[in-house]
């Protein structure tokens, strides 16, 4: 079997543009998917600063406020707003280093390659912008109320839990790198180290 | 230049009028289960109606077509078809599909095959090859230079030779 006549069943292969396209409809549905794929991006870039502004916020304040809790209470508010700022700074940052379509092959690797990393550093650093600045209020916070009611005991237990819960949060996002992030990047280095051998 | 949207409308159904053979071939050369293909299709027609501002001519058309179809398909996720599943279908790919059963040809199907196979970036060489690209020509389009793609092609054309008798043996 020779190469060339490989090459010839595959050029003369039929099923090659002969659907009649109609403009018309055509150009509607690609429009409607465009701009449905337009809203979920700006529905996913705007759902967290709604979670958090909306949401989280007014019902922390909601919750001191009618359960009558020390203002450590509030300290956990400057903390979602951090998070949530991260987010969706990451988010606008994500979208810029985006792979664009009509970019070469290598190119295009390269940025998948980028964005990969920087998931991986992302997630590889949670406990600094998403587990501790929450935490260290929370924390904060039993350790005042456990002061109120002359009870350590009770504080301790409490900030040990859920100094274990968030550490249970941490290896669950280190997992997702090991699983997902990791070997997705191995793949694309390998695609690219098997397009740039040679290549000089 | 900047283009009116009636001229891009029209430049984008003239691209998939005369490039839907191309299409249709990196989307069986890339997926396996129909309904995969129907959605890696649907997917390559939106990507390269979101690309069509940013063509400003300074690489053939058909390059551009290849780039996009092939890194559409290399970006393909299964993970986003939830997403994609709530998108119209804008050409059926059975349309396409049924044309090319009309003529069964088990070298073709054990050809596409063979290129899933491949590892990505021999299957997406060896993918413009077969369409009768210069070197010149896939070098840009997958953005190496033309010495590399001339390394890279003769290993993988002996590969895909390999490959092909070892299926065609076992029929």
């Amino acid at each position: 079997m020779e190469f060339d006549e490989l090459q010839s069943a595959w050029q003369n292969q039929s099923g090659s543009g002969q659907v009649k396209v109609e403009s018309d409809a055509l150009l509607k549905m690609v429009r409607r998917n465009h701009q449905a794929m337009e809203r979920s991006y700006f529905v996913h870039d705007r759902i967290l600063a709604f979670v958090f502004g909306l949401i989280y916020v007014p019902a922390w304040i909601w919750l001191g406020i009618t359960r009558d809790l020390p203002w450590t209470w509030y300290l956990e508010i400057p903390a979602f707003l951090l998070v949530a700022g991260f987010l969706i700074m990451n988010r606008m940052k994500q979208r810029r280093i985006q792979p664009r379509p009509g970019e070469s092959l290598r190119t295009s690797v390269e940025h998948s390659l980028a964005k990969v990393d920087h998931q991986i550093r992302l997630q590889k650093n949670v406990f600094w912008w998403y587990l501790l600045p929450p935490w260290v209020p929370m924390a904060a916070f039993f350790i005042h109320t456990g002061l109120l009611v002359r009870n350590p005991w009770g504080a301790a237990h409490n900030v040990i839990v859920s100094g274990l819960i968030f550490w249970g949060v941490y290896e669950l996002f280190q997992w997702g790198v090991r699983k997902n992030l990791l070997p997705r990047r191995e793949e694309l280095v390998e695609f690219l180290e098997s397009l740039e051998s040679e290549s000089e | 230049m900047q283009e009116t949207d009636q001229e891009l409308e029209e430049q984008y159904c003239r691209w998939v009028e005369d490039y839907q053979g191309l299409i249709f071939r990196v989307v069986h050369a890339s997926a396996t289960l129909p309904e995969d293909k129907n959605d890696l299709f649907q997917e390559i027609l939106l990507q390269l109606w979101r690309s069509m501002p940013s063509f400003e001519g300074r690489c053939k058309e058909t390059t551009w077509m290849y780039r996009v179809a092939l890194n559409t398909a290399r970006a393909w996720k299964r993970s986003e078809k939830r997403r994609r599943e709530r998108h119209e279908e804008i050409i059926s790919f059975s349309a396409l599909q049924e044309q090319a059963a009309n003529e069964p040809n088990p070298l073709l199907e054990t050809l596409y095959e063979a290129i899933r196979q491949m590892p990505a970036a021999e299957a997406s060489l060896l993918l413009l090859h077969l369409d009768g690209l210069s070197y010149q020509d896939i070098a840009e389009v997958i953005g190496v230079s033309e010495g590399c793609v001339g390394v890279r092609l003769s290993r993988a054309r002996k590969q895909l030779i390999a490959k092909m008798k070892g299926e065609l043996n076992g029929i």
